[in-house]
Order: C-alpha cells, then structure tokens, then sequence
C-alpha cells in the first residue's frame, strides 16, 4: 500500500519529499508541538533585488514553490531571466503573476521636459514682420508692440 | 494517555500548479511513524482531508485509509477522523471525503471497533477512561449548534458534569486572525466553537482545533496547523503536528 502511494506520488512530482522531522519542539500547557519539515513556499516581491541585478539564494531555490511578482516596469526578458535563474537553482515549480500596476498618471519626476517654445517676444515680433502693412506703418507697428512687450517685461 | 494531534492535509491541494500529494503523504509517514515512537495511543485527525470533488480525492482516501489500517492492525494504535469544512459533501446524504474510513471503522469486529471511528456529529466519546467531546463541522444538510450540543451535555440541577478531558473541533475561533484558509481556501460556512462554555465546564480540559494552518494557540485552543505550506499565504508558518497528554 505505501510502495503504490509512493509510487502514485513520485509520478506527480519529479521533486523529492522532504518531510522529516526537526528537533524544533515547543510545549505550551503540556501540549508539544513538533515542526515537520516542509517545501518552502517564496514570494519574489517587486522591491526585491533579484530584479534589479541581484543574485538569488539558491539554498532557498532548491525544491521551493516560487511565486515571481514583476515590478511594473521589469521586461519579458528580465521575467524569463530571473525565472530561469530560479528553475537552475532547483526550485520544484516558478509562478509568474502579472506585473504590478504602474501609476495612471505619470509621475512629474519621470515627465520628460516640455517641448522648447520661442519667447513671447520673438513669436510677436514674427507676427509684426509678416502683417499685411507697408514699411512705415510696420515700423510705427513694431515701435508700439516692442514698448508694450517692455512694459510687460518681455 | 498521548495523542498525536495533527489535521488539514489538503491532500488534493496544488500551489503554485504544484501537486502537493507527495509533500503532505511524506509529512503524514512522518506523523505514523512518531505515533509509534512516541507511544502514543491514538492518532486524532482534525478535518480537512479533502475536498471530494476533487480529482485527487480518491489518493487523498486512500492515504486516510492506509494510516488508519496500518496504525491499527501493524502498531494498535487507535485513530479517529473528524469532519472538516472541505470534506463535507453538501448533497444533502451526510457523507464526506471521510466516508470510507467512517464504513471501515463501523466494519470492524466487535472488540476492534474502537481501532477507527470518524466523527460526522458531535459526540462525546470515552476511550479508556478518558473522554473526548468532538465537535466536527456543521454542514447545511445537517447542522447542529456547538453551544447548544454542549449546554446540553449539563446535568440535572445539583447534578455533577461529566468530565472532559479532551475536546477536539473544527470551527472557527472568534477573534482568531483569519489566514488562508479564510482568504485562498474559503468553503462552507462560519459557525465558531464555543470556547467560553467549554472552559466554564470543563476548565482542565485541552481543547483542539483544526481549520487553521498555522499552528498556533489562541485563547489557549490549541491549533496544529496544516501538515505543509500549502498557499503563498503560508510562506511563513511552521508545519507540523502536536503531541497531547491527557
């Protein structure tokens, strides 16, 4: 009976068992308590370092579940890299679950500059070359746009 | 006398699109074998073995089968099962992903039958001279009231309170911090232990619950907590199982 379950789990998994007892005993009101050791579970958060270059533990890889959560702005080949690193170090099964969210808006400090435009003045003086006057009337023109624009400090 | 404590296998649970069949059967050896170095008399389980419409359920069964005979006939340890929000069948029938064992402790000869017995309603039962009051989940085919069961295990005016020296549950705890089993594994319904009343009665009895799997004690309910790391949610418990002297 046990030989056929082991058999029927072996075929589920390639990954070795790794229950066993550890000598962790804890006694709360006469009651024991005994750590069984167990597959870890990981969760790669997106602040972790492992996306920003850093290498992974691979103590912790060998035979874990792995869940991955991308930060926003982590590529399809930075995905695929850090789970591959994962699936070398050994770790029985790697999760990938959808980046998270970046802002809706975004922020002012990563606003690229806003696109260069000509001073007030040189866009008014333009406009005072190409008015449909003679040369008098755009030079009595320009006097009087040009006071103006120094009155308002332009 | 020593009881092994332990509970919510989650058998047919998958993380992480892992199987995690072979994890939680190594984890359950591991249980059967300090069983017998412990010399323990009884092995208690405290629900959730499976959900039956899982498609591991019957490998799930026949692991609760395999600990329950070999413990019985290879060491003459005793076993008892209680019924756990995922094993509860709602079709109305009473039956749950427990049902075979229960047949197979109702099949053994007379003067056998205490080797196995599965808990599907709230009983107190005395093995040896010890009495243990189980409260296994309440299904909606066949609900029952904690409090009331154990309000009505009072004596007559005057009279004395039969004595309990282990109750055994799978409820909820009020006030507990609800885990994954709450957040990732949700199934049936809230119906919480009646811990106030059962201290009030019997304040020398240890009390255990399974449904969380962190293995904790909370409001001096001991939890023992699943047999592995079953949910991302989990990453941080320790698993394992209790040892119980009553």
């Amino acid at each position: 009976m046990t030989r056929k379950l082991r058999s029927e789990a072996a075929a589920q998994t390639a990954a070795a068992s790794t229950a066993a007892v550890t000598d962790d005993r804890s006694s709360v009101g006469g009651v024991v308590g005994v750590t069984v050791d167990s597959r870890l579970v990981v969760t790669v958060e997106p602040s972790a370092e492992v996306w920003v270059g850093g290498g992974i533990d691979a103590q912790v890889a060998r035979g874990a579940i792995v869940r991955l959560i991308p930060p926003a702005d982590a590529t399809d080949v930075l995905i695929a890299t850090v789970r591959g690193a994962f699936e070398t170090a050994g770790a029985a099964a790697v999760r990938v679950v959808p980046r998270v969210a970046g802002g809706a808006v975004v922020p002012r400090a990563a606003m690229t500059p806003a696109a260069s435009a000509a001073p007030v003045r040189e866009v008014v003086m333009q406009m005072v070359n190409e008015a449909r006057v003679d040369d008098a009337e755009r030079e009595q023109l320009r006097a009087v746009v040009d006071e103006a624009l120094t009155a308002e400090g332009l | 006398m020593k009881i092994i404590v332990t509970s919510d296998w989650h058998l047919d649970w998958a993380t992480g699109g892992l199987p995690r069949f072979a994890d939680v059967f190594a984890a359950v050896q591991v249980i059967v074998d300090a069983a017998k170095r412990e010399g323990a008399e009884m092995v208690m389980f405290l629900g959730d073995l499976t959900d039956p419409d899982a498609v591991r359920a019957h490998q799930a069964v026949s692991v609760a089968m395999w600990v329950a005979t070999h413990l019985w006939f290879c060491a003459g340890i005793a076993t008892r099962w209680l019924v756990g929000n995922h094993d509860v069948v709602e079709d109305g029938s009473g039956s749950s992903s427990l049902s075979a064992v229960h047949a197979f402790g109702v099949a053994l000869p007379r003067g056998a039958k205490q080797g196995v017995k599965v808990y599907t309603e709230p009983e107190v039962e005395v093995f040896g001279n010890k009495a243990i009051l189980a409260l296994p989940f309440t299904p909606r085919s066949h609900p029952y009231d904690p409090l009331t069961f154990v309000r009505s295990l009072d004596p007559n005016p005057g009279g004395v309170i039969r004595p309990i020296d282990l109750v055994v549950g799978h409820l909820n705890i009020e006030g507990i911090g609800p885990g994954s089993e709450t957040t990732d594994m949700p199934r049936g319904r809230d119906v919480f232990l009646p811990v106030a009343a059962i201290r009030e009665r019997w304040p020398d009895a240890v009390v255990c619950n399974g449904h969380y799997h962190r293995r904790q004690v909370f409001d001096g309910v001991h939890v023992p907590g699943s047999l592995a790391r079953l949910t991302f949610g989990e990453e941080h418990n320790s698993p394992g199982y209790l040892v119980v002297e009553v």
